[in-house]
């Protein structure tokens, strides 16, 4: 019984976890600009993840009276992944830190060319089987590099300003762990099912979910601190 | 193949969660540094700010008492000699008209050597080293009040005993400073002046019932270029390490000067002797 409970904890967290950062979004009065994406994000995450989750509970009872591409859920991680990027690119952006400005402002370019060649000419984005681990590991790579710029930058940053009070902090931090963490998960994902590896696949999401809240109770934090930072 | 995948996705999990923690290490690492370096220059910067304020408050005070000593001496000295010598003409042998310009010449001239007299007491210190800060500051209300419609009282706390006079001067300068402000500019028809005295630590408060200074007002005048007078009391409360509030009600406005008396830099005036 209590397995069955933590099961569908963990099962229905990507939903409840933002509910986390929404509490104090909700709260918070005129937060810094630089949040701004990172706000937009946890709404938008969060409406995407209920549809991810009822497609995904739908399909766990045996309803199949919806249209075929509304049968799995799958073009939906694409969606929130493509948005995550962005959203994310535009928050380094907005941190402006003078370092690799170029390259950050680049990158959600490059990425969307990537897109477009990928799912032209390679797989399907609304793909019944499976999410696609290409598209997922180079958002979790380009996300990676932004969170190591930033943190490159603080160490030659030579103001010596105190870590929580840096603006982002806690946000890039929870972001860093949530895609270290995801990296080999998304790469190998289509793989491990194509292996006949699903209840490892399952299993392995467990790890994703976590470090989901993870980012959501970083993000909270972030939302949470005055004075801007 | 099975057990190699599932392995090598733990393992690249692993080592990315590792290589974060490990960043995120190193940048504490870092900045724990840096606020380290950042928090020590401050401290030298502050320390830097302090002796200059020290040096700038000794090279007023032995510029005062350099002034002090010339029109206490030299100007002081003629204007004596000039008064014996106006003394020494006869006046029988003079007409109504210039007997009535020497008497007038011998009042003005008598009025001259007061004044002189009284600004180098005032620039010198030597009431406050004789005979205390309480002291000093009863007389300066005296000269003070003298002819001014100012009700004036002072409640001071006698068990103060001077331990660095240095420290007493600069307390002496900063009411002399507020006392004249509060002349110059507050339409006050009292004033009140009490210390007390307790663990080392003196507190001084000037009442009066005109118009005052609130802290906003006085934090930012003492940045104006004329403000030069709040400038140096600010510059002598750093030198103390003491603090300086001002505050207004509807019975009037108070300057609270809390100062420790014990920890104080030696700012002894060097005044040469002739």
């Amino acid at each position: 019984m209590i397995l069955t409970i933590l099961r569908a904890i963990f099962d229905w967290s990507e939903v409840w976890a933002l509910l986390i950062p929404l509490a104090f979004i909700l709260t918070r009065k005129n937060p810094p600009a630089y949040l701004k994406p990172v706000r937009m994000y946890v709404w938008i995450a969060f409406v995407l993840n209920i549809g991810a989750i009822v497609i995904w509970y739908r399909n766990r009872l045996g309803l199949t009276d919806l249209p075929q591409f509304l049968r799995s859920n799958n073009f939906l991680y694409n969606i929130h992944s493509v948005i995550r990027l962005l959203l994310f690119s535009w928050f380094f952006i907005l941190l402006n830190q003078r370092f690799m400005h170029r390259v950050k402002a680049v990158l959600p370019f490059l990425f969307i060319l990537l897109l477009l060649i990928n799912f032209i000419f390679f797989e399907d984005f609304f793909n019944y089987a499976m999410l696609s681990s290409r598209l997922l590991a180079t958002e979790a790579a380009i996300l990676l590099f932004y969170c190591l710029q930033y943190y490159i930058y603080l160490t030659i940053d030579d103001k010596g300003t105190a870590l929580e009070k840096q603006p982002g902090f806690w946000v890039v931090t929870g972001l860093s762990i949530y895609v270290a963490a995801n990296f080999f998960i998304f790469l190998f994902y289509t793989y491990l099912l194509k292996q006949k590896l699903k209840v490892f696949a399952v299993n392995i999401w467990d790890v994703h979910n976590i470090v989901f809240i993870v980012l959501c109770i970083c993000i909270a934090i972030n939302f949470r601190k005055k004075n801007g930072y | 193949m099975g057990t190699d995948l599932t392995f090598l996705v733990i393992l690249g999990i692993a080592v990315m969660l590792l290589m974060v923690i490990s960043v995120l290490l190193a940048v504490v690492f870092s900045q724990r540094k840096k606020n380290q370096h950042r928090i020590a220059m401050e401290k030298l910067r502050e320390e830097q700010q302090n002796l200059l304020i020290e040096a700038a408050v000794r090279s007023e005070e032995t510029e005062r008492h350099r002034i002090a000593e010339t029109l206490h001496d030299e100007v002081g000295a003629i204007l004596s000699s000039a008064k014996l010598h106006l003394l020494g003409i006869k006046t029988v042998s003079l007409d109504e008209r210039d007997k009535s310009l020497h008497d007038k010449g011998s009042e003005l001239l008598n009025d001259v050597i007061h004044k002189v007299r009284g600004i180098s007491h005032n620039l010198h210190s030597n009431i406050l080293k004789e005979f205390g800060l309480n002291e000093a500051i009863r007389d300066f209300i005296r000269k003070i009040m003298q002819g001014a419609i100012i009700k004036a009282t002072t409640e001071l706390d006698d068990s103060y005993q001077t331990e660095n006079p240095d420290n007493d001067i600069s307390i002496y300068r900063m009411l002399q400073e507020l006392m004249n402000n509060i002349l110059k500019h507050a339409n006050a028809t009292e004033f009140i002046i009490s210390s007390t005295h307790k663990d080392n630590e003196l507190d001084l408060v000037l009442f009066h019932n005109g118009n005052g200074l609130t802290q906003e007002q006085f934090e930012e005048l003492r940045y104006r270029k004329e403000g030069l007078g709040l400038k140096n009391i600010q510059n002598r409360v750093i030198m103390l390490k003491g603090t300086i509030h001002f505050a207004g009600g509807s019975e009037g406005y108070r300057i609270n000067i809390h100062v420790p008396v014990t920890t104080s830099p030696k700012i002894t005036p060097q005044v040469q002797s002739k």
